[in-house]
C-alpha cells in the first residue's frame, strides 16, 4: 500500500522537479536570447511550483502519519521533502535569474557572455543529472554531481572579477552591471541547490549523510 | 540510549546452534548483550526467537529432544553441565507472553522471591514488596489490596507483577518473551515504559514479533529469520538503514 503511494510521491516529485528544470532553461534562455515574453512566463510560474512543494509535502506527512515507515521508506519520504523544498528554492531562483534579466533588457549588453553559457551548461546538467540520480537510486553519480559544485564556484569567482573589474573602469555601467551580479549569484545559487540535492539522494540511496563533509 | 561504560559483554553467546529433534530451529548465532542496555529480538513467528531467549537461562533444558553446540558464556563463564541453572535463572530473570501468577494474595507473589531465595534479607518482607511494587509503578492501584488475588487486576497489571516479582530476587538481567502479546495498547505502553526505566538499573532482552516495538525500546536489535540471526545492532541503524535486504523487507513490512 505504501509502495503505490511512494510511486504516486515520486511520480509528483518528478513532475515538479521537470517544471523547475524548464523554469531555469527557460531563465537562462531569457537572459541570453533578451527574450522578455519569456522571462515573464518563468515568474508566472512559480505559484505552480509552490503548490507542489505543499502538495509533497502534505502527503509526506500524511503518509508518514498513517504508515510510520522505517527504512529505506522513511529516508524516502524524508528526502522527498528536503528534495522538494530544495526544488522550490531552485526556482526561486530561476524567478529570481528572469526579473534580473527583464531589468537587463533595458540597457545595452553590459559585455559580451563569455562564461555564461558555459556555466549555465554545466549547472543545467548537474540539475539533470541529479534528478537522474534520484530516479535510479545512483549514490555515485549524486555524490559526483555534489563534486561539480566546486567547479562552478571557481567559474563564479572568474566572472566575478572580471565584471567588477569592467565596472571599476566604467562607472556608467554600475546599474545594469549589479543586475548582472546578481545573476551570477543566483546561478551559482543554483549549483549550491543541486548539490543539496546531491547530498539528499545519497542519504536516500545509501543511509549515509555527507552534508557538511569537507569534500565540497 | 547507548551506553558503553561496560566494555565486557554480561552474556556472549558463540556459534550457538539450536536442534529439537531433527529440526534445526538456531543456526550459528554469535552476538553479544552489554549491560544496561535493552537488547531486542525481532522476527516472525517461529524464527526462533523464544528458543533463543529461552537458551539465555537454560530454560530450553526440560524441553524433550532439546540439543545445542556453541558457546553461552555469562559474565565470562562459560554456561556448562556444571552450572547452578537455579543460581543463573536468579540472575536471569523471566517474564513470558503470558502472566503467570501463583494462586496466592499480590502479596504473596511479589514475596515469594524474597523467600525462597535465600538471598541475605537485611530489609522487612513488607520493605521488599513495597519497593518493587513502587519500582515498577503499581503500588498506588494495588496497595490496598494486597491481600487479595490478583485474578482480579488487569492482564497488564498482573504483567507488571510478574516484572515485580522477578525483580525481587535481584537478578542482573531480565528476558522478556512477548511481554505484550496479551495486552491492549496502553497497557502495552506502559510496560514498554517499564523496560525502559529498569534499563538504568538492569540488562533487559526483549523478543517481540511487533517491530515498532522493538524500535521503541530497544538499543540494540537483532532481526532473527528462519533460524538466522540476519543482522545485529544498533537498533537505530536496523530501522533507518538495515545493512541486510531481508531486514530491510521486514522492517518495511514485506516479509514475515
Amino acid at each position: 500500500m505504501l509502495q503505490a503511494e511512494i510511486k504516486t510521491l515520486q511520480h509528483k516529485l518528478l513532475e515538479m522537479a521537470g517544471l523547475a528544470e524548464q523554469m531555469l532553461r527557460q531563465a537562462i534562455e531569457s537572459v541570453l536570447t533578451r527574450d522578455e515574453a519569456l522571462a515573464r512566463m518563468v515568474v508566472d510560474t512559480d505559484d505552480t511550483i509552490d503548490e507542489f512543494e505543499n502538495e509533497i509535502e502534505s502527503l509526506c506527512i500524511q503518509l508518514i502519519a498513517l504508515h510510520q515507515p522505517v527504512a529505506s521508506e522513511l529516508r524516502f519520504l524524508m528526502m522527498v521533502m528536503k528534495i522538494s523544498h530544495n526544488i522550490e528554492r531552485l526556482a526561486d531562483k530561476s524567478v529570481a535569474i528572469a526579473k534580473r534579466s527583464i531589468e537587463l533588457m533595458e540597457y545595452p549588453p553590459v559585455k559580451p557572455f563569455v562564461d555564461l553559457p558555459h556555466v549555465a551548461q554545466v549547472i543545467q546538467t548537474m540539475v539533470k543529472d541529479v534528478l537522474d540520480a534520484f530516479v535510479n537510486r545512483n549514490a555515485e553519480l549524486a555524490f559526483e554531481v555534489r563534486e561539480r559544485d566546486s567547479e562552478v564556484d571557481e567559474i563564479y569567482e572568474r566572472m566575478l572579477n572580471e565584471l567588477l573589474t569592467l565596472l571599476s573602469e566604467h562607472p556608467k555601467l554600475i546599474e545594469p552591471g549589479i543586475s548582472l551580479l546578481l545573476l551570477f549569484r543566483h546561478l551559482e545559487r543554483v549549483g549550491d541547490l543541486a548539490a543539496n540535492i546531491g547530498e539528499e539522494v545519497y542519504y536516500l540511496v545509501k543511509g549515509d549523510v555527507i552534508r557538511h563533509s569537507d569534500t565540497r | 540510549m547507548m551506553p558503553t561504560e561496560e566494555k565486557q559483554p554480561i552474556l556472549s553467546i558463540r556459534n550457538l546452534n539450536i536442534w529439537y529433534g531433527d529440526k534445526q530451529i538456531l543456526r550459528d548465532l554469535s552476538f553479544e548483550v552489554h549491560q544496561r542496555q535493552v537488547t531486542a529480538f525481532i522476527g516472525p513467528t517461529n524464527c526462533g526467537k523464544s528458543t533463543l531467549v529461552r537458551c539465555l537461562n537454560r530454560l530450553n533444558d526440560f524441553t524433550p529432544n532439546f540439543r545445542f553446540t556453541g558457546d553461552i558464556l555469562f559474565k565470562g563463564t562459560l554456561l556448562g553441565a556444571s552450572t547452578d541453572t537455579t543460581a543463573l535463572r536468579k540472575q536471569i530473570g523471566m517474564v513470558f507472553r503470558k502472566p503467570t501468577l501463583f494462586r496466592c494474595s499480590t502479596y504473596e507473589n511479589v514475596a515469594y522471591g524474597a523467600r525462597i531465595s535465600g538471598i541475605n534479607r537485611s530489609e522487612p518482607l513488607d520493605a521488599i514488596v513495597e519497593k518493587n511494587l513502587r519500582k515498577i509503578g503499581l503500588w498506588d492501584e494495588v496497595e490496598n489490596i494486597l491481600d487479595e488475588t490478583p485474578a482480579q487486576l488487569s492482564t497488564g497489571q498482573q504483567q507488571l507483577l510478574c516484572v515485580a516479582r522477578a525483580l525481587v530476587v535481584e537478578p542482573e538481567v531480565l528476558i522478556f518473551d512477548e511481554p505484550c502479546g496479551e495486552l491492549d495498547p496502553i497497557e502495552t505502553v506502559k510496560i514498554e515504559r517499564l523496560v525502559r526505566d529498569l534499563a538504568d538499573d538492569y540488562t533487559l532482552i526483549f523478543a517481540t514479533n511487533k517491530r515498532r516495538q522493538a524500535a521503541r525500546v530497544s538499543d540494540v536489535a537483532g532481526f532473527l529469520y528462519s533460524g538466522e540471526l540476519v543482522e545485529f545492532g544498533a537498533t537505530e541503524r536496523l530501522f533507518t538503514n538495515p545493512q541486510d535486504n531481508r531486514t530491510e523487507q521486514y522492517v518495511t513490512g514485506r516479509l514475515g
